[in-house]
């Protein structure tokens, strides 16, 4: 049995990224998902969140950050598709806590016509990139 | 002395070549421009390959409804004309207008109610020109594609369709095939025929109705997290805006290939002007000087 997987992540613009990992963590609508070698093929929506990959048992990990989207598993093969993806080493991180702080304070603001599910998305976007830079 | 005729030529041999030196430049900025634009497309497949995969694999579950598949008596259709803001890029837009003319006139023969969607200044300014109802005009794309744009059109007109304002939503583009070939096509965007979904994008599709049993992965008995129908109404947006992504990505490729491929005519055609032209200016230089000679020595034989 493979004792690892590989994973590609696709954003529309990109392949963000494509590489072999002993075990991932993906932020799923119901919560974390932790995928292991040879997983069941699944079929799963990814909300905006971070990524943990590890590439071998030693503990060496990647994190990104992703927007929504989904991912599918089978055959060893982790396919992530997401809006968007991006490194923890790529991340600026004070333009994150600014797009952060812009979202919850649009949401606190009780506009009328605020269209909430988006203030909501950039809000989880930002704080995923923010934890993803956070925790080099 | 050179003659009236030598002076004449001379002047025309300079203005065509500087000309020339425009063609020229705009052949290298269409160059650099489809080079872009076509690195950005091919970088985008994999997410859309991806994305109409999944889309096969949902469709094929027959329990499936959605309002973007519901396929209504045709009363009102909405045309989405992609063509260019700019000219001087040979028959490319003569091309999609002779087919989106044809396509709206017999449209509207049928007596469906028809209004085009125009993309690029072009196709908006032909149809306004003709008394055609616009429903909608971009004229400041300028050949440039980026993800915002795909959205703004495409919720535009999923927003049209499931309001009820148009019952069949089709989109004539031109097609990439090579850098030297473009072909307009004209296509169905919505509602989306379930074995169709994967119409435009390059998976291989296996017969119609086995399209989602006889898919690339069907072997797989997956497990759906959340439940099939709430996927999917996440996915069929998605799958959405990535196909008028990439068509539009698609189009504007096409134009910069269109635009090169005649600007690179033109600098030959100019050349092979300069070349004739040059070539009589030197014959009547030399008959000039040929009958100024005859004259003296005519002159001095008299004396």
């Amino acid at each position: 049995m493979a004792k690892s997987f590989k994973v590609v992540i696709v954003t529309p613009d990109r392949t963000a990224f494509e590489g072999e990992a002993v075990s991932a963590t993906l932020p799923g609508q119901a919560g974390y998902l932790g995928v292991w070698a040879n997983h069941a093929p699944l079929v799963a929506a990814v909300v905006p969140g971070l990524v943990t990959l590890r590439a071998d048992e030693a503990g060496n990990e990647q994190r990104l950050a992703v927007g929504a989207g989904f991912v599918e598993i089978s055959d060893n093969v982790v396919n992530l598709m997401t809006d968007t993806c991006e490194l923890a080493g790529e991340i600026d991180v004070a333009r994150a806590q600014k797009a952060l702080e812009r979202a919850r304070g649009r949401l606190a603001s009780m506009e009328a016509d605020l269209d909430r599910e988006r203030a909501r998305m950039a809000q989880a976007r930002a704080a995923a990139r923010l934890k993803a830079a956070r925790r080099n | 002395m050179a003659g009236a005729g030598v002076k004449l030529l001379n002047k025309r041999i300079r203005s065509v070549r500087s000309t020339q030196q425009i063609t020229k430049a705009m052949k290298m900025v269409a160059a650099a421009k489809l080079a872009r634009s076509q690195g950005r497309m091919l970088a985008a497949r994999p997410y859309s390959r991806k994305l109409t995969e999944l889309m096969q694999q949902l469709a094929g579950k027959a329990d499936i409804a959605h309002p973007l598949f519901e396929s209504r008596p045709v009363h009102k259709r909405l045309y989405v004309i992609i063509t260019s803001d700019k000219g001087l890029c040979g028959s490319y837009n003569t091309n999609l207008l002779k087919l989106a003319h044809k396509a709206v006139d017999a449209s509207v023969k049928d007596g469906v109610e028809t209004a085009v969607y125009a993309i690029g200044r072009k196709g908006t300014e032909y149809f306004r020109k003709r008394g055609y109802t616009v429903y909608h005009a971009h004229t400041d794309f300028a050949g440039d594609m980026s993800a915002d744009r795909g959205r703004l059109v495409g919720d535009k007109v999923v927003g049209s369709f499931l309001d009820g304002s148009f019952d069949e939503v089709r989109v004539i583009y031109a097609q990439f095939v090579s850098t030297m070939t473009q072909r307009p096509i004209d296509v169905t965007l919505l509602p989306i025929a379930p074995a169709a979904a994967a119409e435009g994008v390059k998976v291989p599709l296996k017969g119609a109705a086995a399209a989602a049993a006889a898919g690339p992965k069907a072997e797989h008995d997956y497990i759906w997290e959340p439940s099939q129908e709430e996927l999917f109404a996440v996915l069929l947006p998605l799958y959405l805006r990535n196909r008028v992504f990439m068509t539009l990505s698609e189009a504007f490729t096409s134009e910069h290939a269109a635009r090169m491929t005649s600007m690179s005519a033109a600098t030959e055609n100019a050349g092979e002007m300069i070349g004739a032209l040059t070539l009589r200016r030197n014959r009547e230089r030399q008959a000039a000087i040929t009958s100024e000679l005859l004259d003296i020595v005519g002159g001095a034989n008299a004396i």
